[in-house]
């Protein structure tokens, strides 16, 4: 009980062992595995983080493209409202011109025709002239001729008229 | 009454199992084969409760495995600080031996803790490990400067400390197991039913892994107080 020997250099040699063996069999290979298994966990949380800022991401991107289309919808809409005030003056404008162009062509022929008109009556006054001046001139002379040369014109003028 | 006194020796008495005929023959102890039995029986547990390892879907040897592991070092690591985590594998399996030796008298085994041989080798191996820690931690010339302080006047007590500190532990591990097997002795011969079962839990199971965290936390104490 109370003789101290060579047994604790055995002890002390026991105890070493056993802590190497407990050491080999059983905390290393455990404390392994716990942080293997931490290793794990850590990755699966790092790829969840990454996932997350993934979808962030393209949520952004997709909100940003919405955003431009709505801003290109409202520039096409503007350019086509544009495109068709150019188109519309363009069209009025033209009509206008072609209108007056008909307006000009008009007064054109009506000008001709009153020149012919005219030309015609002043031919046919003429022919009248010369139908009147052959009845007087067959019964007067002087200036008895000249009076009643006009007087005859006139009134054939005024049967005329 | 000479009777008693002579059967309590008799259990007392670690008789030398075998001789090992080299240097004039040296005795092997009890208490030294003993602690074989308790090596190989944790060794074949540790090896059982270690096989085929996974990260998931684990068994529940695995399971027990784990929680026995995390829990002694936890209990380790909580006691000797972050500085001395590197100690916690030495201090866990000192506790899980010490635990072990103080109940196996359960088993019908004599505790190799009851021999001083035992408790000695402890201890030496405790200040050992503590000395240690402190030239690792500090080097040489910082522990032997520990010794000075707080003032130069306690060097005397903090060299004796080196004495002292092994010798209260190993003498606290082998009087309360000594302690604690008299008593039982007494009280089965006085009372040999009934009584001795209840006062078994405390002496024999409580008691045991009681000094088996003692002196483990006395360890660790005294290892945290060098490394810081």
């Amino acid at each position: 009980m109370l003789r101290l020997d060579w047994n604790i250099l055995f002890t002390v040699i026991n105890l070493i062992v056993l802590f190497i063996a407990m050491r080999i069999f059983l905390f290393k290979p455990v404390q392994k595995i716990i942080a293997a298994r931490q290793e794990e966990a850590d990755r699966q949380f790092a790829d969840a983080a990454a996932s997350k800022e993934e979808a962030e991401q393209l949520k952004t991107q997709y909100e940003e493209s919405l955003a431009n289309a709505e801003k290109e919808k409202v520039q096409t809409i503007q350019e086509a409202r544009k495109t068709a005030d150019q188109e519309y003056h363009r069209i009025v404008s033209d009509a206008e011109a072609v209108a007056k162009q008909l307006k000009e062509d008009a007064k054109t022929e009506a000008e001709t025709q009153k020149a012919q008109i005219l030309k015609n009556a002043e031919k046919e006054i003429a022919s009248m002239v010369v139908d009147a001046a052959e009845k007087v001139v067959g019964g007067k002379s002087g200036s008895e001729v000249d009076y009643a040369l006009y007087n005859e014109f006139i009134d054939k003028a005024g049967e005329k008229s | 009454m000479d009777k008693i006194a002579e059967r309590l020796l008799e259990e007392l008495n670690c008789e030398t199992v075998f001789t090992i005929p080299i240097f004039g023959g040296i005795a092997v102890s009890e208490s030294v084969v003993v602690t074989w039995i308790i090596m190989a029986v944790l060794i074949l547990i540790s090896i059982i409760l270690t096989r085929n390892l996974k990260i998931n879907h684990i068994s529940k040897r695995q399971a027990v495995a784990e929680f026995i592991v995390t829990k002694l070092t936890g209990m380790c690591e909580d006691m000797v600080g972050p500085e001395g985590k590197r100690y916690t594998c030495y201090l866990a399996t000192v506790l899980i031996y010490i635990g072990v030796a103080n109940i196996i008298g359960l088993f019908g085994l004599k505790s190799p803790t009851k021999d001083l041989n035992v408790t000695v080798a402890l201890a030496l191996m405790s200040i050992i490990l503590v000395e240690f820690a402190g030239i690792y931690q500090h080097g040489v010339k910082k522990w032997l400067h520990k010794f000075t302080e707080p003032i130069a006047i306690v060097t005397p007590i903090n060299i004796l400390e080196i004495v002292t500190k092994p010798l209260s532990l190993c003498m606290r591990l082998f009087g309360n197991v000594l302690g604690a097997f008299v008593i039982m002795e007494l009280l089965k011969m006085v009372v040999p039913v009934f009584i001795p079962a209840v006062f078994c839990l405390y002496f024999d199971v409580f008691d045991g892994l009681l000094q088996a965290y003692v002196f483990v936390f006395l360890t660790s104490l005294y290892i945290k107080e060098a490394v810081e």
